[in-house]
This record gives structure tokens, sequence and C-alpha cells, in this order.
């Protein structure tokens, strides 16, 4: 399905139905037994009937009347068992439909390039996957089958008045058969077209549920906000009209089951049986035994009505959350991967042939991230890139990684152009330690071994130590063996930082991209993280993102970006004299009037 | 840091453990359900009409039965009959649709007043309170449990309409003849069995179940969370497989699930048949002979009454599962509603006048929990427009201090004034308009940009606020995102740099324009030339307002007018950076562990040792997360 939902747009359709389709033997096979279990519940009330018109002949408890409650019990217990195998049948189809589902939807989330990612809200993504693919399920099992043997409960029903309509004699009208003839098709279009109202209303309820979330979350996790602006008034208020708006939602839709208009259906054609029935008893055209058969057959239909709306409604209801799936399963990624890779000298220098870059979602607009972007970075030198709010040096370092195509322009590195290689090989040497360090719930082997799967202890033990990340990760209640991430043992941000030096060390990329956070830390962890920064830039072309002004003074080259564009480039001693911007980095700093005053007087000469 | 510590609340419980007795539970939702006290009287009373008409209906049919006789012809009983049949029938159908009708707003419209309820609770909890709790966890009190708070109170609705159901159908057979109504009773012990299994097995499955789809959205969370790292190490594959396997177990559960509803669902059929079954029998017995007690219709309507006998029956012991699960979603919410409200204004609390400003606090002590004192005879006066600075390591109460010019607590012993008003004694309305507090994480509401500048001012124009990004320096960023002021912000911001989000708070607080700015500095997640431009925007935002910086950067305090150094909750020294220095005290030991290698100068390995001692004494400042 992976391939059908890249290439071609799939229906709601076909992605509610995929499932079945994938076991066509089975369904056929659940359908039959469905069908014949449906005769065998059935069959009681034609043995009923006729195990009256024997105690109307004989006046006795006859062993043959024995032998129809004999019957009863026996078919019972055979339904039982065509009930559990049809119930078993469906509940392999439609449980491995969502555990499939669920596989295949976020396996392509995840090879969604990151433009998706950064579009789309994951707490969306996390509540289709779940929930939406949960409700299809459901209206895939249990819905589906009891809809099925809701319509054989209709034509087994059919068939028996047919039966007795037989034995009618004389009588000018198959009464029975036209009642069912014309009732059933009557009563499932009045059910379809009710069940279709709920279509609008799910919607709305589900995107209002939605908000609901979002507002108490963005509300409760920004109390502080909220009480330092002394907004809770506002705040209540807004919640208040989507808390109403839930409400007359849910109202709707819990309202959708009053008057069921085919119940009504039903209704008449009982009343229609009964006076029938009735008079043809009484014309001696009809046995008293069958009468009984036509009513308890029509009362059984009857029981339909408590179940079938919530039926309905449930499989409608499953045709939004497919919508909402294909939705975003059909979402095109503009990330075009290559036939086949190319090879790279990775240890060539990276040029920039005037890149600009836009990010999709803003295919009209003249919103440049990066703008005419051209430059030379030389091989194994150390780079420092630094730039304002939105002065694009994190998509730059994004498009070196591939996560994102330039718009225009090229990125080379040895003549050959990034695009033409497969991001699986750009990944393998192109290294990154974001700012927001990000560990997932495993334990610290784990997560350092991230960067190369295949490490053996030792090895993950060298990057930790070179990282300076051993000692600490000693003194953790269960050594390399601790959980971290949530719900795990908590590190500090240079913690942190030191492992995901570490990971990227054990990867031993040939570039490597570094966002160098630093939080408040003490001049032992300063200490420390610098020796391991060291570390991990010897022998590599490096790009930093970095706050620490000694990293500035230290690179073999300092880039500026601002607006998208580069206007600063040169080495720290170049940059102090010829960079306005560069010089007010330093502008507040103590002790730095010295580097200052004999730049200026560079710069005047 | 200080923020997080706060009282130990309640914590966050997922399970069905419940601590309040079913009593106090049970009438906290009859308390609710009192608002609706009429509508649902008349949908109870709708609900027991249709119940009784539904038993009445197999009547009118059975004795139509017996009212046709071969060869008579057709008396005017059978006419009536039908008549009463489609009179009660569409009545039943009336009575049923109202009741649920009405029910179903009465039912949406009580959550909906629950969720308000607990919503305002939240919003005006103590902050302890929200300390405690992760966001996750309160969204899930508002939007999860009263939903299935509803359930239950479906199931107390419905519950005396079930049992009038059930003792209708009894006493209709039992005058059909005792021993049909007798015989009936042999599927009572299958519908025990059946509800027996489905209340312990069945829940057992499902709470496995539920449980492992938690993890499995757990898991899918997580994954989403990380999938730029999963990217940048090729792993994609192997993180999906970690999904697979939770999913595995996921399915195995709702598998089981499924199978055994498809042993307990015809089990059920089935007792029904053999209840018809023996009635039928007995009835038969019963209705011949010379001395026949049963009509053949009387026969036919114990063997349709035992059917419907198993319907209320089964429901009613069924529900019960749901009644457990929804008391156990009024004790969680019964938490946030029992939690303690914040402070909120006296009886005589005047507007904190315009001309009030300057901070003094008066020989104040405060503690969060009785008997650990975090603040001890703190006095100081800031001046208006004065920029002081507090440093001190963890634990030493600078956060504190910010809450309580917050007012966000009270003190226990000595006062807070503003100007010469005690912030007691004022509304905390016109407090918050005078004091604004930006916390250390830059957060930003989901919304677009423009709403979340807004924020700080719910009245300004469009040009007030790009005018006022124009002087911050923001403007450029801002206009250069996609859809610029318009464009939206998703998961607090994750679609932004630290440095925009920095700049947007910015803005907002002075939009907002306090007299007064508690600011806990951000530990800087920003690049050297980003940094430049927030401390530029920051000077501006300082600029004639009177500051109190939890400082954590070597330049907020070089530029601080005065230094405040606090250790164990007293304020310990006092002056300038220089003045402090030479006096060689605790701020010199913060200073050389904190501050010093923020500057160009390399780093020497003795420094690195002072720090390393500094810290075994008092405590790293670095935050764990």
């Amino acid at each position: 399905m992976i391939e059908e939902a890249k290439k071609n747009q799939i229906t709601p359709l076909r992605y509610l139905f995929g499932g079945l389709s994938k076991h066509p033997g089975a369904i056929f096979v659940a359908v039959i037994l469905s069908t014949l279990s449906t005769v065998l519940l059935t069959l009681p009330s034609v043995l009923l009937g006729l195990a009256v018109d024997e105690l109307e002949a004989e006046g006795a408890v006859t062993s043959l009347l024995v032998t129809y409650v004999w019957m009863i019990v026996v078919s019972i217990l055979v339904y039982m068992v065509l009930f559990f195998i049809v119930n078993y049948v469906w509940a392999v189809v439609g449980h491995r439909w969502e555990r499939d589902a669920r596989q295949e939807f976020i396996e392509i989330l995840q090879e969604n390039s990151m433009t998706f990612h950064d579009e789309v809200d994951s707490k969306r993504l996390l509540s289709v996957a779940m929930q939406d693919i949960f409700w299809i399920r459901f209206s895939l099992n249990p819905a589906l089958p009891d809809i099925v043997s809701a319509i054989a409960s209709f034509g087994v029903t059919g068939f028996f008045l047919a039966m007795i309509d037989m034995e009618v004699a004389g009588s000018p009208l198959p009464i029975f058969s036209l009642i069912i003839l014309i009732g059933t098709p009557v009563y499932l279009i009045s059910a379809y077209s009710f069940a279709n109202r709920i279509e609008s209303i799910r919607r709305v309820r589900s995107e209002t549920m939605e908000e609901i979330t979002s507002i108490s979350q963005g509300v409760f996790s920004g109390i502080e906000v909220v009480r330092a602006f002394g907004s809770e008034e506002r705040e209540k208020e807004k919640f208040r009209t989507t808390a109403e708006k839930y409400e007359k939602m849910v109202t709707r839709e819990g309202r959708l089951s009053a008057f069921y208009i085919p119940a009504v259906i039903l209704i008449a054609m009982t009343t229609i049986a009964f006076l029938y029935g009735g008079v043809a008893v009484a014309d001696s055209v009809l046995s008293k035994g069958s009468f009984v058969t036509v009513l308890t057959l029509l009362i059984s239909l009857t029981g339909l009505n408590f179940h079938l709306p919530n039926v309905l409604l449930s499989l409608r209801g499953g045709m939004i959350n497919a919508e909402r799936v294909v939705k975003i399963l059909n979402w095109q990624d503009p990330m075009i991967e290559p036939e086949i890779s190319s090879k790279v000298d990775w240890t060539s220098d990276i040029i920039f042939n005037d890149v600009s870059f836009r990010y999709s979602n803003n295919e009209n607009g003249d919103h440049y991230a990066l703008r005419n972007l051209s430059m030379t970075i030389p091989s194994g030198s150390r780079v420092a890139l630094i730039g304002g709010p939105g002065s694009g040096k994190s998509t730059l370092l994004k498009l070196l990684m591939r996560l994102y195509d330039p718009t225009e322009g090229t990125i080379e590195i040895g003549d050959i152009v990034l695009k033409s290689v497969a991001t699986k090989d750009v990944r393998n040497a192109v290294g990154n330690v974001e700012q927001d360090i990000f560990l997932f719930r495993m334990s610290v082997r784990e997560n350092i071994a991230f960067g190369h799967p295949d490490a053996s202890d030792e090895e993950v033990e060298t990057a930790a130590k070179r990282s300076q990340a051993h000692d600490f990760i000693m003194d953790l209640p269960n050594g390399y063996d601790s959980m971290v991430g949530e719900r795990g043992t908590t590190l500090s941000g240079g913690q942190r930082q030191r492992l995901a030096i570490a990971r990227a060390l054990i990867q031993d990329p040939k570039i490597l991209l570094l966002d160098d956070a630093v939080s408040a830390i003490d001049a032992k962890t300063e200490f420390e993280m610098r020796r391991a920064l060291d570390e991990a830039l010897r022998g590599r072309t490096s790009i930093t993102v970095t706050q620490r002004l000694r990293t500035l003074i230290e690179s073999d080259l300092v880039i500026i970006l601002d607006k998208g564009r580069l206007i600063a480039m040169g080495s720290h001693d170049e940059l102090i004299q010829t960079s306005r911007e560069y010089r007010r980095i330093f502008s507040r700093l103590p002790g730095a009037d010295p580097i200052l005053k004999s730049a200026a007087i560079g710069g005047t000469q | 840091m200080g923020m997080r510590r706060g009282p130990p609340g309640p914590l966050d419980r997922e399970d069905n453990r419940r601590s309040r007795s079913m009593r106090v539970l049970l009438r906290r939702m009859v308390h609710y359900l009192g608002g609706f006290k009429r509508v649902v009287t008349i949908g109870a009373v709708f609900s027991l009409l249709s119940s009784i008409f539904s038993v009445i209906i197999p009547i009118i049919l059975t004795n139509g039965i017996d009212a046709v006789v071969p060869g008579n012809t057709v008396t005017s009983t059978l006419v009536i009959l039908v008549v009463a049949y489609i009179v009660l029938s569409l009545t039943s159908w009336i009575l049923s649709s109202l009741k649920i009708w009405i029910l179903s707003g009465a039912q949406a419209g009580l959550v909906c007043a629950v969720q308000k309820d607990v919503y305002d609770h939240l919003v005006y909890a103590d902050l302890s309170f929200h300390k405690s709790q992760q966001s996750g966890n309160i969204t899930s009190r508002v939007a999860t449990d009263t939903d299935s708070l509803s359930l239950g109170i479906q199931v107390i609705i419905e519950f005396a309409s079930q049992v009038v159901f059930l003792i209708a159908i009894f006493v209709t057979l039992w005058i059909t003849s005792p021993l049909i109504a007798l015989t009936s009773l042999i599927a009572v012990p299958g519908v025990l069995l059946i509800a027996g299994v489905f209340g312990t097995l069945g829940q057992q499955i499902m709470l496995s179940s539920q449980r492992a789809y938690g993890e499995v959205s757990g898991q899918i969370a997580e994954n989403l969370s990380g999938i730029h790292i999963a990217k940048a190490f090729n792993r994609e594959d192997e993180l999906a497989e970690n999904i697979s396997k939770l999913n595995e177990r996921a399915y195995a559960y709702g598998f089981k699930f499924s199978v055994l509803m498809g042993v307990l669902m015809p089990l059920m059929r089935a007792f029904g048949q053999i209840g018809v079954a023996a009635i039928l029998f007995v009835g038969a017995t019963l209705a011949v002979g010379a001395n026949a007690i049963l009509t053949i219709g009387e026969v036919v309507l114990g063997v349709i009454l035992v059917n419907q006998f198993m319907m209320p029956l089964l429901s009613l012991s069924m529900l019960l599962s749901r009644v457990q699960a929804s008391m156990a979603a009024m004790d969680r919410i019964s938490d946030v509603l029992e939690s303690k409200p914040a402070i909120s204004d006296n009886e005589s609390a005047a507007e904190l006048r315009d001309d009030s400003d300057g901070i003094t606090f008066d020989d104040l002590s405060f503690s969060y929990i009785e008997g650990i004192p975090v603040l001890r005879n703190v006095s100081f006066h800031i001046r208006p427009g004065e920029l002081v600075a507090l440093v001190g390591h963890t634990g030493a109460g600078k956060t504190t201090i910010a809450s309580l010019i917050n007012r966000f607590y009270d003190p226990q012993e000595g006062r807070i004034c503003i100007g010469s008003q005690d912030i007691s004694s004022v509304t905390l309305k016109s407090l918050h308009e005078a004091v604004s507090l930006i916390p250390q994480e830059p957060y930003l509401f989901d919304g677009t940009i423009i709403e979340n500048i807004r924020y700080g001012k719910p009245d300004a124009t469009d040009t007030e606020i790009t005018c006022l990004c124009e002087i911050l320096g923001a403007d450029e960023f801002i206009e250069a995102l996609a859809e610029g002021y318009q464009t939206k912000i998703l998961e607090s911001g994750k679609n932004l740099s630290s440095g925009q989000k920095q700049m947007i708070t910015i803005a907002r607080t002075m939009l907002a324009d306090p007299r007064i700015l508690i600011l806990d500095e951000a530990t800087s997640r920003l690049d050297a030339y980003s940094e430049s431009l927030v401390q530029d925007a920051q000077a501006l935002l300082f600029e004639n307002r009177t500051t109190v910086v939890i400082a954590h950067r070597l330049t907020t305090i070089t530029n601080a007018s005065r230094i405040f150094v606090f250790s164990q909750g007293e304020l310990v020294e006092q002056g300038t950076r220089d003045e402090l220095l030479k006096k060689g005290g605790v701020f010199k030991g913060l200073y050389d562990t904190y501050y010093t290698h923020q500057g160009i100068d390399r780093i020497s390995e003795r420094i690195a040792q002072v720090a390393e001692a500094e810290i075994a004494e008092h405590g790293s400042i670095e935050k764990a997360s």
C-alpha cells in the first residue's frame, strides 16, 4: 500500500475496504457462514410455528413436538459454533488490518521528508494513527459483519415468509413475500440515508474535540504566561465557546438515533402481516402455527432496530475517518530520490552555487529562507556559522543533510551535485549534533549506538570517553544500561549534549554539523565540553553554530548570515576589522574593549 | 529549577484505583445531574413508559393469535388488536425517540458543564497544582475523563428503566403462569455467567489492551518528535521495528478480546433460545389436555418475553463495568475540583496606583512546605527604573522571589510593596497589568505570530504591533517567514528557532508595556550573533523600567546597576559586579563558576577545578530535564 499511496492517490473507499480484498476467500466463507448462522437463528421461529400446529392438531405433547424442542436447542448450538468461526475470521481480518494499517501509516510518515513534518502538527498525526485507524477498524469489525448479518436476516426472513405464502392456498397475491420484498429495500434505503446524516456532524465533532485538546494543552503548558498577563477570563471565554460548540455537536450526534424512521417501516410491515395473517387464519387458509412463525420472525427483525442505527453510523463514520487518513497518506513529497546514488569524495570542498531556498508551504510568496548563497567551504576546515533569528543558518544545515533540496542553485561536493546522492548516503557521511538534543527512550548505550547500530560495547565506551561522557555515565544508577528519555533518568543539558556528541563520534561522519547550544553551565562542565568538541571536530570538515566566543576566535572561517544572505565571511581577525555586525557581538562584553579598540584602529587603516 | 519546586501534588493516576469512596463520587455525579433535574426526570419517565409498552406489545400480538379461530369470520377483536398494535408501537417509538432526544442534550450539556467547571478550576488553580502535573495529564482531565463520565451518567439514567423493564417482564410472565415465569429463570445463571466472565476476564483483557494501545501511542509520539534524528542517522527502519513489536502486542490483546466476545455473544443468544425451548416444552405441557391452563397465545407470549428478558439483565450487568470506569474518571476530576485555588482578590482590594513603582521586600520569609523555609528575612528596596540582577546557586530562592512579586503565592511573614502599596491589598488585575513576568522558556500559544504578540495587549492594532516589531528589529525575520505575521505557530513553536521565539516573547511583553519587569533569563540557546541582537532588543525592553533579572549571562550582571546575591534563602551580598568581585565572597565563587567562561578567555584547568569544588559544595545550577 505504500507504493500505491505514493503514486496514485488512493480513495477513502479503497482504503477502507483494502483490508478485505486481501483475504477474499476468508471473507466469502465468512459471509456464507454468516448467512447460515442467521438461518439457524431464525429457525426457532419456524420450529415454534410447527410446534404450535402439532399442538393444535394433536392436543398433546407428542414425540414430534419434543423433537421440535430439541431441534431448537441443537440449532442454537450449531449457531454458536458457526458464529464463533465467523467472528474469528472477521476478527483476524479486522485486527490485522488495523495493525498493518497503523504500521504502514507510521512508516509512510517516517519516510516523508522533513517538509511534511514541518507542516503537519504531530498531535494530529498521532490522533489519526491511533483514533481514526481504530474507528476504521471498528467499522470493519464488528460493524460490517453486523450489517452483513442484518441483511442476511432480512433475506432469510423473506425466504421463510415466501415458503409460508406457498402454503396459503388460493390467495391471489403472495402478501407476506410482498411485505418483505417492498419493505426491505425501503427499510435499507431509509437506513442508509439516516446514516448519511452523521457525516458533517462527525467531522465537526472530531475537529472540535481536537480544538478542545489543543486549547487546554496550550493554556496549561503556558499557565504562567496566562497568569502573568492576567488573561484568565479571556482564556475561560475561549474555552467556553469551544466547549459549547462541542456540546452542540455531541447532542446532534446523539439525537440522530432518535426518530429512526426505518423502525416505523418495520411497524408497518408487522401490522400488515398481523392483519392479513389473522384474516388468513380465520379463513382457514393459514395454519395458526405459520401465523405464529410470521409474527415471531417480524418481531426478531424489530430487534435489529436497537443495534442497527449505531452500526450504520459506525460504518459511515468509518468513511470519514478514512478520509482523514487518506488525506495524510496522499501527501506528495517534493523531495525526489535519485535512481542511482552518485559516489562522492566527501573530503572535498563544499561549494554553494547560487543557492536559494524557500519552504514549500509558501509557493507563491517571495519569502526566501536563503537567497543566492555562493561560497566555498574548504575541505577539513573548522567553520563557525552565526546569524540572527530567521537568518537561514539552520536551513543551511538542513540542506547539507539533504533534509531538503535547494529551490534554486546547487550544492556540490567534489563536483557531485548533492541532489544526485541518495539521502541515506548523505546522512551516513554528514553527522549532526542538533540544538535541542533529542534522546530516545532507550538505554544510554543504545542512544549512543544510535549513530552506528552495530557498534560493540568497547566502541560505545570509547566514544563516550572521547566526548567526556564516560565519567557521568558511570555515575548513573545502571551505568550504560540506564534508561534515558521521557520517564528515564534525568540528564542535564550539558550531559545530553555530550551524549549527542558521542552519538555523532561513533558514526564517524566526514562532515560534522553542530548546533552548539550552551545552557547555563559551570566552568568545569564547560571545560569538559570544549575538550569534547575539540575531539569531535578533529580530522573533518565541521560547521558549528555557536555561542562560544572562544570558538569564533579559534575557527578557520566565520560565516555570518542575515535574512538568508551571506553578509560576512572570513577569519576572526579579518572580521573584527571589517564587519560591523561581527564587532557588535563583542560590544556588550566586559573585557572586550582591547580587542575592539585594536580592531578599530585596524579598521580605519 | 526553582519554579518546579512546589509542594508534591496528587500524582498522575491513569489507572482505575480510586482514592474516594463510591458514595462521595456518586454524590458529586448526582450533583451535576441536579442541574438537569427536569429534563432527566422527563427522560427517565419516557424511558420507563417505552419499556412498559415494549412489554405490552407482545401481549397484544399473542392475544391476536388466540383471537382468530379457523373457520370463524374475522372478529372485531382482531381489528381492535391491530389498531392497538399500531397505536402502541408508534407511541413507544415516539417515546423512546423523545427520550433519546432529551437525554442526548442533557448528557452533552452535563459533560460540557463538567468540562467548563474543570477548566475554570484549572485556570484558577494554585500554580503548585500545575507544577505537579504534566500538561498532557491535565488535558486528559478536561477532554477524556469528562467523556467517560458521560457514559456513567447514561448508565445511571438508564438504570431505573432497565430495572422496571425487567420487573414488568417477570410480572407479565408470572400473571401468564407462575410456572412459565419460573421456567424463564433458567436463563439467569447463564446471564450471570456471561456477566461474570465479561467482568473479570473481559475487563482484564480490555485493560491490557488499553495499556498496549497506550504504549503504541507513546512510541509513535516519541518517533514523531525524534524524526529529525532518525533521519539524520538513517534509522527510520529500526524505529518502525520498535512500533511493530508494540503494535503486534496491541493486536494480540485486541484480537483476544474480539474472540472472547465471539464466545460470549452467541452464548448469550444460546441461553435465550434454551429458555425458549424450555418454555415451549413447559408451556405445551400446560396448554394441552382437558384442563389446559394456558392458551397457545400465552405460550408464544412466554417465548417472546423470555428472549427479551435477557437484554436488560445483560445490559445491567455489563453496564456495571462502565460505571467503574466512570467513577475512576470522576475521582480524577475530583482531584482537580478539590485543588487549592490560587490567591484571589481581597474584599477591600484597591487598584495599584499608576505612580506606584519600585519594589520593597520587608523582612519577608516564605516556605512552600511548612518547616522548610525557602526565603528567610529578606529585605531590600529596588528603586523605580533600576535594573537588578539576582544570582545564586540552585535553591537560593531566586525564582521564588520572581513568583512572589507576581503574587503567585503569599509570604508567611513580611510583605512586598510596590511603591507604598502592599501587593496583598491591591487587585490582581491591576498588579498583573503593572508587573510582567517572562519565564525562562519562551512560551508561545498555538495560533498566529500576531496573535501571540497581541496576547500582551488584546486591543492592540496591527500597526501598533508591526511598529513595535520594527523598533525591536523583529519585523525582518517575521516578514521573512512564509506567511509573515500570519504564520501559524505549531506545537509551541517547533517551526521557529529559539532566537525567534525569544524575540516574540520580548515583543509580547513590550506591547503589554508593564512598569515592572521580572525576567527569568533564558539559559541562552542562541548563537553569538542572535544573542547580540536579542540583547539589544532587551536593552530597549529594560529601558526606564524597574527590572529584576534572574541572571545567567555575563553581560547581564555586568550591566546591572546592582546585583543581589542569594544563598540558602538569604540575601547575603549586594553591589555592582566590580564591588562584589573585590569583596571576594560568595559572589566571587559564583562568578568564577558560572560567568567568567562566557567571555573570550581560554578556560584553564585551574578554573575548572575551582568550579568543581564550588559545585561539590552547592550543587549545580544546571537544569536536569
